[in-house]
Order: C-alpha cells, then sequence, then structure tokens
C-alpha cells in the first residue's frame, strides 16, 4: 500500500522501516526530510558549520534506522525526541573530535561487544594496541583479500553467527569457519604489515 | 595467531583455560598484540562498511532536500494550519483527560531518560562504557557492563543510579526499583535522584499500591528538597 509521506505517524513509520517492508527506502527518506530542520538549529546551537551537522545529521538518520532495525528503538519515546537526543550526541561527539583531534577508538561504530569481554585491568591496554593501528587502511586491505575471505569477515564484523556463515559461505561447520577466520585475518595482518613497511 | 582467541570470544574456553588466556593476555605483548589486531579488524570493517553507507546516503539525502526547497516554501501555509489544528487537538486532549502522575511519568522517562550524559574527554572506563551503550540503545549490553561494575563494586552510586535506569528502560521495574531504593537510603550524596527515580519506576510497574508508595516519595522529594524536585513541582497534578 502506497502511503502518503505527511500522513505517518511515528509508529507507521517506524513500521515502514523494518526489515522486509515494501515502503522501507521511502520511508527512511520520510524520517531524514521530517527533522531535517534540526541541521540549521544544531548549526547554530553547537556553533559548527552547516557541513558538518549535515552529516552529523545524517550520521543520526542512520543511526536511527539500524536501531530499528535491529529492534532497539522503542515505541514509548517519540521519534523525535530519540532523532534530537542522538543529534545531540552526535554533535557534542564532533565538538570533542574537532577540539581535542584525538581519534578514539570507538570512533564510528560504538564499541564491540567483544572488547568488554576482556577484563578491565587488561582492556586498556588492548584498547591502546588497537588505536595504533591505522583504521582506514586496514579496510582497504580487507577489501584486497579473496571474496570468501571479505566475506567472511564483513559477515562476522555485522554479528551474523558462525553457523549461518558457514551455511552461507559454504563452509561445513561452524569450527571451520572459526579457523578459516583465523587464517583470513592472519592473511590481513601480513598484507597491513607489507603496506606499512613500504 | 592464536587459536585460543576465537574461543575466548566465542566463550568456549572453561574457566580455568580462560582465566589462563586472560592471564597470558596481561603478559604476554605478542599475545596482546594479536587480541588487538582481531578486535581491530572486526571494528574496520564495521566502521569502514557504516562509512561507505553514510556517504552514500548522505549524498542520496542532499539531494532529496533540494529537490524538495521549492515544495517547501509552498507547503508552508498548510504546516501552520496543521500545526495551529494540533495545537487545539492537544489543548482539547489535555483538557479532557488532566495530567496524572502516571502519565507524566512516563512521558518523562520516555523523554528524559533515552540518554544519560557521557564525559566530554573520551574516556573508555567501563563506566563511561554502560552510559555509551546505553546511548546507542544497547540497552541489555549496558546492563552487562554495570552488573559487572557492581559485583566489583556493590556501593558505587553512579554506577547504581546507571544500573537503575537501564533496569528502568528494559522495563525490569524490579530490579530498577531495587537499584533505586538502594540510591535512595544513601544520606552521604550531594545529589541522589533515588528516591525520584524510585516513584518513576512505581508509576510505570502499576502494581497495586506503587501509585500510592509513588505519591508519598514524590511529595518526601519536594518537601525535602531532593533531585527531582523541580521536575515534581512542574507536573501540577492536584
Amino acid at each position: 500500500m502506497a502511503f502518503h509521506p505527511l500522513k505517518l505517524s511515528d509508529n507507521d513509520l517506524v513500521k515502514a522501516i523494518r526489515p522486509g517492508s515494501p515502503d522501507k527506502r521511502r520511508a527512511e527518506n520520510t524520517l531524514y526530510k521530517q527533522f531535517a530542520y534540526l541541521i540549521k538549529e544544531g548549526a547554530w546551537k553547537h556553533k559548527l558549520t552547516p557541513d558538518e551537522t549535515s552529516i552529523a545529521y545524517s550520521d543520526t538518520i542512520l543511526s536511527v534506522i539500524e536501531s530499528i532495525e535491529k529492534g532497539r528503538y522503542e515505541a514509548s519515546a517519540a521519534l523525535k525526541t530519540y532523532v534530537y537526543q542522538i543529534f545531540n550526541n552526535k554533535c557534542v561527539d564532533l565538538i570533542r573530535r574537532n577540539s581535542t583531534n584525538k581519534a578514539v577508538v570507538h570512533r564510528g561504530t560504538s564499541l564491540d561487544e567483544y572488547v568488554y569481554e576482556i577484563p578491565d585491568d587488561t582492556r586498556g591496554v588492548i584498547e591502546k594496541l588497537m588505536q595504533s593501528y591505522d583504521y582506514g587502511l586496514l579496510y582497504q586491505r580487507i577489501k584486497q583479500l579473496g571474496d570468501k575471505c571479505r566475506e567472511m569477515i564483513r559477515l562476522w564484523s555485522e554479528g551474523t553467527s558462525d553457523q549461518l556463515i558457514a551455511g552461507e559461505l559454504g563452509y561445513q561447520s561452524a569450527d571451520v569457519v572459526k579457523t578459516s577466520r583465523l587464517r583470513c585475518i592472519d592473511r590481513l595482518r601480513a598484507l597491513y604489515g607489507q603496506s606499512k613497511v613500504k | 595467531m592464536d587459536n585460543r582467541i576465537e574461543a575466548y570470544f566465542g566463550k568456549t574456553l572453561t574457566g580455568e583455560e580462560r582465566a589462563q588466556f586472560e592471564k597470558e593476555m596481561r603478559k604476554n605483548p605478542v599475545l596482546a598484540d594479536e587480541v588487538a589486531f582481531y578486535l581491530a579488524t572486526r571494528k574496520a570493517q564495521a566502521d569502514g562498511a557504516r562509512q561507505e553507507t553514510l556517504e552514500a546516503r548522505h549524498a542520496e539525502w542532499q539531494q532529496l532536500l533540494e529537490e524538495e526547497a521549492p515544495r517547501t516554501r509552498s507547503l508552508w501555509w498548510a504546516a501552520a494550519a496543521a500545526v495551529a489544528a494540533l495545537a487545539v487537538g492537544l489543548a482539547w486532549y489535555l483538557n479532557s483527560s488532566g495530567p496524572s502522575y502516571e502519565r507524566l511519568a512516563h512521558a518523562y522517562v520516555s523523554t528524559e531518560l533515552q540518554t544519560v550524559g557521557v564525559r566530554m574527554d573520551g574516556t573508555a572506563d567501563s563506566l563511561q562504557l554502560a552510559a555509551r551503550l546505553f546511548n546507542d540503545g544497547s540497552l541489555e549490553e549496558a546492563r552487562r557492563v554495570t552488573d559487572g561494575l557492581l559485583a566489583n563494586d556493590p556501593d558505587n552510586a553512579e554506577t547504581k543510579k546507571l544500573a537503575g535506569i537501564v533496569s528502568l528502560r528494559l522495563k525490569d521495574y524490579d530490579k530498577a526499583i531495587e537499584h533505586f531504593q538502594q540510591l535512595g537510603i544513601r544520606e552521604d550524596l550531594f545529589s541522589n535522584p533515588g528516591k525520584f527515580y524510585e516513584a518513576l519506576a512505581r508509576l510505570e510497574r502499576k502494581v497495586p499500591g506503587d501509585k500510592e508508595k509513588a505519591e508519598e516519595l514524590l511529595k518526601e522529594v519536594v518537601e525535602k528538597g531532593l533531585e527531582g524536585k523541580e521536575v515534581v513541582e512542574k507536573w501540577d497534578v492536584k
């Protein structure tokens, strides 16, 4: 069923953004347009440039879409409030990054759940070591791996279970996936090491 | 790369093996670096893929705004009329039903307790991590971190407060009330929202007796000038 963007309630909009909805893309665009006035407001309030708040706003909408897709958005919060608060946090993050110029390890996506498996007394050391890697370069090198390794790392980073990865990529079992992943990471490490030496 | 890394993060090591692995991770820089590279790979992929998606969507949305600009002006008057109609509707709704503590508490939890403050210095201790997870909507993960912190330091008021808020948002009202009660009885804190938050949790839980107890707590908050007083005074419930 087609819908008119201006007539959508929060509930309808959220439903239309959930995975599998035929109107997903259109609903996402409606969501973007609905609160786009925040771009100007944010620039004024946080003393950021319109370009900066514009990207922070796109980032916000993407985060809201991801939250809806993962079932993290609770209907009890008005969508406007939810968008506003995430946008505010993104602007504050931007100010912090501008003022410290520090590449913190939890830049981009939030800290991986794996990181806090590590005990508190060791996590700091591991995070420091993680920060020593160039994430942009690492991502370029991942793209240079073979199709299977690249796909395996992509699915793994999205939180897909090893059982599903095995099914999708034609491995015999989840155990084979684990062993193969370590080999892929070894290969990536060699590739990354070569580029750092040059 | 050490095969145990997969087993460690896949949680398939025995307790003893896990402890041994963590001990080695502390002492062996080679193993620590392998773990760091393993995690950096996962994060680089997640960040890189998201950045690409963001750039593509940002470009698409910018285009959308440019196309919409001329239409927006002609829609202004229609929008103004819609806003006026909404205002009339809202006024009617508030007049006909009147504010109640339950509705106001629900609105407060839905709007004011969606995010919590994080420090601006980029530190990554566990409490900050829990706060960031909470703000990202990863409530179960935030709960795991606060539970872990409270196991080691059960008297930490900041952790207790966040643990209560996380439970409240997860609709685990019994647990939220337990945290807030423990916080509320503390007399050594400069600012203590325990009783106010306990009242909110009770108004959300709605079991018999909760409303009365919540009203008592809110009265106490106002009389003793506790945190939340200004909010309760603005509610103006007769």
